[in-house]
């Protein structure tokens, strides 16, 4: 019996395309390193890194603080797209997915009976999405990669656009990562606020965010 | 018989078109595509809808059909 054999594959084109520009903000989180560098990339005009809507930073942000008093870590992956913009690629997470999982303080997978969740989480998202990279939190322990997460990244998300998203729900940090030529550096990111949310006035689940307003230049 | 169904790369988006018999096994798929992309096949598992495909099983055994398309999608690991 014959192996099966590849005849075609289709690329998705990184297509050219102004970033999110309405309410971005820094996270409440970042660290004083990581806010200068996000009104630097401000300055510039950008774009960023990664842009992260309110609805991906929610989810994010309440799944790690549920687990926080138990010390277990979480993960889940970055729903989203990428386009470039000014010759840079840059991803939008427009959505996150996750399931249950076998998490430990130290240590986090997908429980493998879980995934039909999972899918259906993807499913729901409702758009062709990308997985543009993951996150995990590192309940106080900081926020960088371990040689763990390193080879997840090496192994599955090592696009130029694919982020490493990890969060301390206890220590209050959060920072984005990407590869770099042998290792990884910490990458820009911003959250923004869909226009079709804005638009319906989705004013009150920003202040309960309680992110910081937009930094003027 | 041979048939032709579409995988999907979940990271980037991009799907290959792949030739193969009804009585190819599912670990030969996600080899496949691993390999095409060049990633470890141990790091992903191959979903039809909601449902996991996994392992020796072949193609007639989850129902597979001409035409259908899977996702690769990784497995991660964080610590």
């Amino acid at each position: 019996m014959a192996r099966p054999k590849i005849v075609k594959e289709t690329r998705r084109p990184i297509e050219d395309r102004e970033p999110p520009t309405t309410a971005l903000m820094p996270h409440e989180w970042l660290s004083e390193e990581s806010l200068r560098s996000y009104k630097s990339v401000l300055r510039s005009g950008g774009p960023f890194d990664v842009y992260l809507s309110v609805t991906a930073e929610e989810k994010i942000r309440r799944h790690a603080v549920r687990e926080a008093p138990n010390r277990l870590e979480v993960m889940g992956f970055l729903l989203g797209e990428v386009s470039s913009w000014k010759g840079r690629a840059y991803s939008v997470v427009r959505d996150v997915g996750t399931t249950e999982l076998k998490s430990t303080s130290s240590k986090v997978r997908f429980d493998p009976e879980a995934f039909p969740k999972l899918f259906h989480e993807l499913d729901s998202s409702g758009f062709d999405y990308i997985l543009v990279g993951w996150y995990h939190s590192h309940p106080g322990h900081s926020c960088f990669l371990s040689r763990t997460d390193l080879e997840t990244q090496r192994t599955m998300f090592d696009q130029p656009y694919h982020a490493a998203l990890v969060i301390d729900p206890i220590k209050r940090d959060i920072k984005t990562f990407r590869l770099v030529p042998g290792g990884y550096e910490e990458s820009s990111f911003a959250v923004f606020i869909p226009e079709e949310a804005a638009a319906r006035g989705k004013g009150p689940r920003t202040r309960r965010l309680k992110v910081k307003p937009a930094v003027t230049t | 018989m041979v048939v032709r169904i579409k995988v999907k790369n979940a990271e980037t988006g991009a799907t290959v078109e792949m030739e193969l018999e009804m009585e190819n096994t599912i670990d030969e798929v996600i080899e496949s595509a691993a390999t095409f992309w060049s990633k470890d096949m141990g790091a992903y598992v191959l979903r039809k809808g909601k449902k996991v495909l996994r392992g020796g099983s072949n193609l007639n055994d989850v129902g597979i059909r001409a035409d259908d398309v899977l996702e690769l999608i990784p497995d991660p690991e964080g610590g």
